[in-house]
């Protein structure tokens, strides 16, 4: 057997080919994560205001019912309207702190009428009314916007 | 331009101009063949066949003797007992930046920190008795700590088909078939713009369920089912628990030889309680050439809920263990008056540098109605 076939001498060269390409992949890829400017972060935030809804519209019928949960966007809040009791409505944000799932009521999110809790289902994080955190893995509470409802109609103050 | 610019542009056209697709889908449109050809589960992914096995094999930028591990390059297939038993593992791990930005204590605005992820490690196992009866099953390890609701940790059907020209029956937790079972989880065909990180489908889905499908020729799969929604109802609470559902697809793999093209077509729905999913795709490749995809899904979700989602998705292969992929997506969703979109571009590599063994190093762009975040990621991909 020649030396150009031995087992040997072919493994040891493309032991040193293969070390020598998985050095240029980890340089590359280092080359590639040290491009910070190509990475990009952008927020569209709401602003402040206040949004009201008439709860004669048909939109926010789930709210007839003490329990009943209704999305609402406004002035760039995703927002959840929740009817504590009879008297009494919250609003959150409705956008679970863990991963930003959507806690709308055919969504994620599910209202514990008994317990006035509210859990995302995405990944069982529980939210008081006033949005602070009562389990993870969520550790952030949500905003929590004053409602006043009048004669029907509700204000919220964003 | 100069001469420098022109160079870059050229080099990253492909990257930036065309589409990915991923395994599945590509697999089929350059070589022609059927998922079922290569993969167990007849919607493709997971465990692989024989010929599944011994063609990625064959696939590396080096061999596993040129590195010196000689038992593995040895191996001659992935069965056991005489090809009575097949074993399989897929095992996938991320490094990205999870979630979204935020705004810090000074002001501005923060990419999310980098994390590793490890979205799978599935042993796979099936058991072939006879030549009729396949019986198989999964289990995610990873899929115990919950990544998206609806996801199952196990999947176990058993399989009888008479003969290979012959329907076949399945039955037991399975993933409906429908539309095409991409690898990449973070697809926006199956999601919802509002809230992309909650799929309807998600990946992992399964149901106890049962169906019929059929491929009289080889460029015709017919394919119907019925589930019970237990996991669907988490990932979409408009299913009632235990609802009764139904999946139906159609399945086209034409071939026009002379051409050296390959194609594949099909629609797929799938209703279960207020749930209406409703799925096409056309797709067309060339081997040594690439790729071209487009897929499109609709969903009803609720009397005032839906989804209309799209994806553009090509690859180019540079060698046989290195393609180039990219791919555009839109997801839009109504709900009553709101209305929500999320875009997303992605573009990368699939590099194969050993047998079972991948990289995915890519470039996310996603742009949502409450942020854009740009970010590289990579992907590993162990399999047997």
């Amino acid at each position: 057997m020649n030396s150009s076939s031995s087992p040997t001498a072919v493994r040891a060269a493309t032991r040193r080919e293969f070390l020598c390409s998985l050095g240029a992949v980890g340089v590359a890829s280092a080359a590639l994560t040290a491009l910070p400017g190509c990475e990009v972060a952008q927020l569209r935030e709401g602003t402040s205001g206040e949004f009201q809804f008439d709860l004669a519209n048909p939109t926010f019928a789930n709210l007839a019912l003490v329990g009943g949960m209704q999305s609402a966007e406004a002035l760039g809040h995703k927002i959840l309207i929740i009817r504590v009791s009879n008297a009494e409505y919250v609003a959150l944000d409705r956008l679970c702190t863990h991963v930003f799932c959507d806690m709308g009521p055919d969504m994620a999110g599910h209202w514990d009428k008994a317990a006035e809790t509210l859990t995302c289902v995405c990944h069982d994080s529980v939210f008081a009314k006033d949005g602070h955190v009562l389990a993870g893995p969520a550790t952030e509470a949500l905003t929590s916007y004053p409602v006043v409802v009048t004669n029907g109609i509700g204000l919220v103050t964003l | 331009m100069s001469r420098l610019t022109f160079a870059v542009v050229a080099l990253l056209a492909p990257v930036v101009l065309t589409v990915p697709g991923h395994a599945l889908p590509r697999m089929t449109l350059t070589t022609g063949a059927p998922c079922a050809n290569c993969h167990v589960d007849p919607q493709g992914s997971g465990l692989r066949t024989d010929l599944g096995w011994y063609a990625m094999n064959q696939t590396g930028a080096w061999t596993w003797k040129q590195i010196g591990w000689d038992s593995l390059h040895n191996l001659e297939d992935n069965t056991l007992l005489d090809g009575k038993v097949s074993l399989g593992l897929d095992y996938r791990g991320q490094m990205a930046r999870l979630g979204r930005p935020t705004r810090g204590t000074d002001g501005k605005v923060k990419l999310p920190d980098r994390q590793v992820i490890p979205m799978q490690l599935t042993p796979e196992i099936a058991v072939m008795p006879t030549d009729t009866v396949t019986v198989t099953g999964s289990m995610n390890a990873s899929a115990f700590v919950k990544s998206y609701p609806g996801q199952s940790p196990w999947q176990a059907w058993a399989r009888w088909q008479p003969s290979p020209n012959a329907p076949y029956v399945r039955a037991g937790m399975m993933q409906p078939s429908v539309g095409i079972r991409h690898d990449d989880h973070t697809m926006l065909l199956r999601s919802d713009a509002a809230s992309p990180r909650q799929p309807m489908i998600p990946p992992d889905y399964a149901d106890p369920g049962a169906e019929v499908g059929w491929a009289p020729s080889h460029w015709l799969l017919v394919q119907v089912g019925a589930l019970l929604a237990r996991n669907l109802t988490e990932a979409v609470p408009t299913v009632a628990k235990d609802e009764p559902g139904a999946s139906g697809r159609l399945a086209l793999f034409p071939q026009w030889l002379e051409a050296g093209l390959n194609g594949m077509a099909g629609a797929s729905y799938l209703r279960a309680g207020d749930l209406q999913f409703t799925s096409g795709y056309v797709g067309v490749g060339k081997n040594y050439w690439g790729t071209l995809l487009f897929e499109a899904s609709h969903a009803k979700r609720s009397a005032k809920h839906s989804t209309l989602n799209m994806m553009l998705h090509a690859t180019v292969p540079v060698k046989d263990w290195l393609t180039v992929e990219a791919r555009a997506e839109r997801a839009t969703s109504e709900l009553g008056s709101q209305t929500a979109e999320t875009r997303a571009l992605v573009a990368g590599l699939q590099f194969e540098p050993l047998p079972f063994v991948e990289l995915r190093p890519e470039y996310r762009y996603l742009v949502t109605d409450d942020y854009t975040l740009g970010q590289y990621t990579l992907q590993l991909h162990l399999f047997f």
